[in-house]
Formats: structure tokens, sequence, C-alpha cells
């Protein structure tokens, strides 16, 4: 009896103790299990239309975002895979990235009010790597940048902003388009329909 | 018959200021059990009618009690400057995946008792964790051992082998994991495709930790004590293909600071 008494006087003693080691170990036990995959994740590279207005007293000054009127369509040559179709009036177009090649080669043609095409190619140099966020969530693959360079037919320079290709959205090339008549470059693939 | 009680325990009050009292020990034993015990019995004593007992009498049962402690505490042991070591292993590990847990971690500590105050202490461990993606077939492993070296300060006046304790800890981990995709990764535009399989990719993390805990003896030399703990990350080396998802001895990954625990069963050498 007397043991008894003493055992229930020291659970009453206890209770705040057992209730806070009860809490502890419900905590331990019911641990959380949240997956936080990242809701935008396209792995996109971001180019950006500019107007050129480089001078001889500032060569590499850098120009406005512009608008393109002309029709643009893009095709990933090797793979002859149109990336984006008739894109009228934009001021920049967010393209795919090849998962494993050293170079994607890409071909803009542009077309105007009268039919006329002419054509750029782009070349974009890189490295790539796998990328995961959670065993939960699917796998991509990231890309970072090492050289651009470009035909110069319509466009006049192709500069790098960022070089890493992720989710963050971030500009990663800016193109800068001739805005008044020049002589054309050799390597031309201008065409005139 | 409660004057009889208080009697038999005023007795063992008296027997307790000569030596040793059974009482004593009874009441430690009757701490330990009845912390373990009680989970069960709050969830079970919610469903069962309450047994009402006289607040005047349990009062005095529980001066009695006190009274014993009391007299517990002016036997107890000279304190010395190093005032013995202890050695133990922590259990949570082991118990988290038996109950289906995705990580696995084994710990053993040693520790020094100073001034039964303040407690040197060094954890060596080796955790692991496998995952499997949820809707996924991904893939990641991890296996690695690690170490945590700190101290306690035991708040407890008295010197009785429960002790109330906090302290922190600086911990270091260097892994290697994998992470497999079990379908090749394909190329919707240019229409190639290659594996996605990473393997012993080099990761290392260093952290701090603040601990709360709580530890009775349970006979001569053997306590038991659990704590929780905050983690923070203070430096993490990690592959840039992405972040490992468990780090061993530092736990699930996600932010810069994580929750941990330890029940640890220790013996005094």
């Amino acid at each position: 009896m007397t043991f008894n008494l003493l055992r229930r006087e020291s659970t009453r003693h206890l209770s705040l103790l057992g209730k806070a080691w009860v809490a502890v170990l419900c905590l331990l036990l019911t641990s959380c299990d949240n997956v936080s995959c990242p809701l935008n994740n396209k792995v996109e590279c971001v180019y950006g239309f500019y107007a050129t207005n480089q001078t001889a007293e500032e060569p590499f000054a850098s120009g406005k975002a512009v608008s393109v009127g002309d029709t643009i369509t893009i095709t990933a040559l090797g793979p002859d895979t149109i990336l984006a179709n008739k894109l009228v009036n934009q001021s920049g177009v967010n393209l795919p990235v090849s998962f494993y090649g050293d170079v994607d080669v890409l071909q803009f043609k542009f077309t105007d009010l009268n039919d006329l095409s002419a054509y750029d190619t782009i070349w974009v140099e890189k490295k790539n790597q796998h990328h995961w966020d959670d065993p939960s969530c699917a796998v991509h693959v990231w890309h970072t940048i090492t050289a651009v360079h470009s035909t110069h037919h319509l466009i006049d320079s192709v500069l790098i902003k960022n070089r890493e290709i992720n989710y963050d959205g971030l500009e990663n090339i800016q193109i800068f388009f001739r805005t008044s008549s020049g002589d054309d470059e050799d390597d031309s693939t201008a065409e005139e329909l | 018959m409660w004057k009889s009680i208080t009697r038999i325990v005023a007795q063992g009050v008296a027997n307790s200021r000569a030596g040793r009292c059974e009482y004593t020990r009874c009441l430690m034993r009757l701490y330990v059990l009845a912390l373990l015990a009680v989970c069960v019995h709050t969830a079970v004593a919610q469903d069962e009618p309450t047994t009402v007992v006289n607040p005047v009498v349990a009062d005095s049962v529980a001066t009695m009690a006190e009274n014993v402690a009391d007299a517990a505490g002016k036997h107890e042991k000279k304190i010395h400057f190093i005032n013995g070591a202890a050695v133990g292993a922590d259990f949570v590990g082991p118990v988290m995946k038996v109950l289906g847990s995705d990580w696995l971690h084994m710990e053993v500590l040693a520790r020094i008792n100073i001034l039964d105050k303040y407690f040197p202490i060094a954890e060596l461990g080796i955790g692991e964790a496998e995952r499997e993606g949820r809707d996924i077939d991904n893939h990641f492993k991890v296996r690695s051992p690690y170490f945590r070296v700190g101290a306690d300060y035991n708040f407890s006046k008295k010197h009785n082998g429960n002790r109330l304790m906090a302290g922190l800890r600086y911990g270091f981990a260097k892994y290697t994991y994998d992470f497999d995709s079990p379908e090749p990764l394909i190329d919707p535009y240019w229409k190639t495709s290659e594996p996605f399989q990473l393997h012993d990719l080099d990761g290392r993390c260093h952290w701090a930790e603040v601990v709360f805990g709580l530890e009775t003896r349970l006979w001569t030399i053997v306590h038991l004590g659990w704590d929780i703990r905050i983690k923070f990350k203070v430096n993490q080396k990690r592959s840039p293909v992405g972040e490992p998802w468990y780090i061993p001895g530092y736990g699930k990954t996600g932010g810069s600071t994580c929750w941990g625990g330890s029940f640890k069963l220790l013996f005094d050498i």
C-alpha cells in the first residue's frame, strides 16, 4: 500500500516531466517527411533581344531592349527540331538546351511583312551537369555557357549575360540586332524570297 | 490507515538517516519506472476512471518523500574535481530504423565528469541513409562516420545522479554519396539519352548543436538519459550536382537548421 502511494505520488510529481517526454517522443516519431520539389523546374536558356547603339566612340555600349517585329522561327540544327515557331513582336525567347551536346547550333529565321527572310545562326558552347533536388523530384541537366558566337546578317553581336542555365530564369544571352544598314559579313546565309 | 502509512514512511526516514535506505533506492527506481511508464500511463489514463487521493494525506506523503530525498542528499559521496567518466550508446537510430525510418545512425559516447557540473563529451557514430523517391524510383545512398565534441552543464544542485543538462556540440562529417535514376534521362528535342548514375560524390559538413536533456541514475553505475538538440549548419561543401538528402550525424537536409535527439544508456567507469 505504501509503495502504491509512493508510486502514485511519484507519478503525480513527474506528470509534467512525463508529458514533456511523451511530447518529445511523439515529435521524434512523427517528424515531417515533406518533399520540396521546385515548382519552377524548367531548364531553359533565356535570350533577350536588343538594338545595338554602339558607335565608333563607344564600341561596346549596350543597347536597349527591343521588340522584333519580324516573324522569328528558331530551329535546332542537327535534330532539325523547331524550338520556336513564328514568334511575332517578341523582346526575348526561352529555348530548351540540349542535355548532352557540347555545342547547340540554333538557326534564327526572320521573315518580314513582305515575306522576305533572313537567316542567322548562333552557336552556344556549354558544359552539362546532372542535377537533382530530392530523390522524389525529377532529375534535370543544368548547363554552364562557355562561349557564344553568331553570323551577322541581322544579328550584330551576342553576349553572355549569365553563364549558368538552371531554374532561376535569369537572362543568359543578349542578342544585339543591327539598327542601320551596313556591309554584311562574308559568311552570309541571308536569303531573299 | 493513513496514520499507519505515515508512520511507516516516517520510519523509513529514520532508517535513511542511519545509513543507506531501501526507500531511497526504491524512490529512485520508481522515478525511472514512472518516467518510462508514464508514456503508456498518460495514454491509457484518459479512458480509466480517475482515482481520487485525499489531498491532505497525499501532501503529507509527498513531504515525507521529499524528506527521504533530502536525507539521501546528506549521504552523497564527496565530489572530486575529476568525478569519474562514463561511456554509453544512443538508441534512437536503431529504434527509428525498426519503426521504418530511411536512415540509421549508431553512436557511442564518452565523457568526463568534472565536479558533477561540467561534462566534456565526445560522440562518435556512423550514419547511413537509403532513400527511394516517392513517385519516382530515384535512389539516394550515403554511409559515413561522424563525430561531435562538446560539453554539458548540469543544472541540478543535488549530486544524486539525476541531472538536468544543457550543452553545446561541434559536429563534423566527411562523406560520399550516390544518386541513381533507374531510367536514362532522354532529351526530348535532341533525342539523345544518358544514364543518370552518380557515385562517390564528395561532401563534408560542419555544424553546431544546442542540447537540452535529462538524465537519471538507474542503478549504481547505470544512467539513462534523453535529450533534444537543434543543429545549425556552419559550413557545408557538397557536390554541385545536388545536395545530399541526409548528412550522417546532422540529419535530413533542406535548411540551415535541423532538430534531433538521443536516448542513451551510460555506464560510469
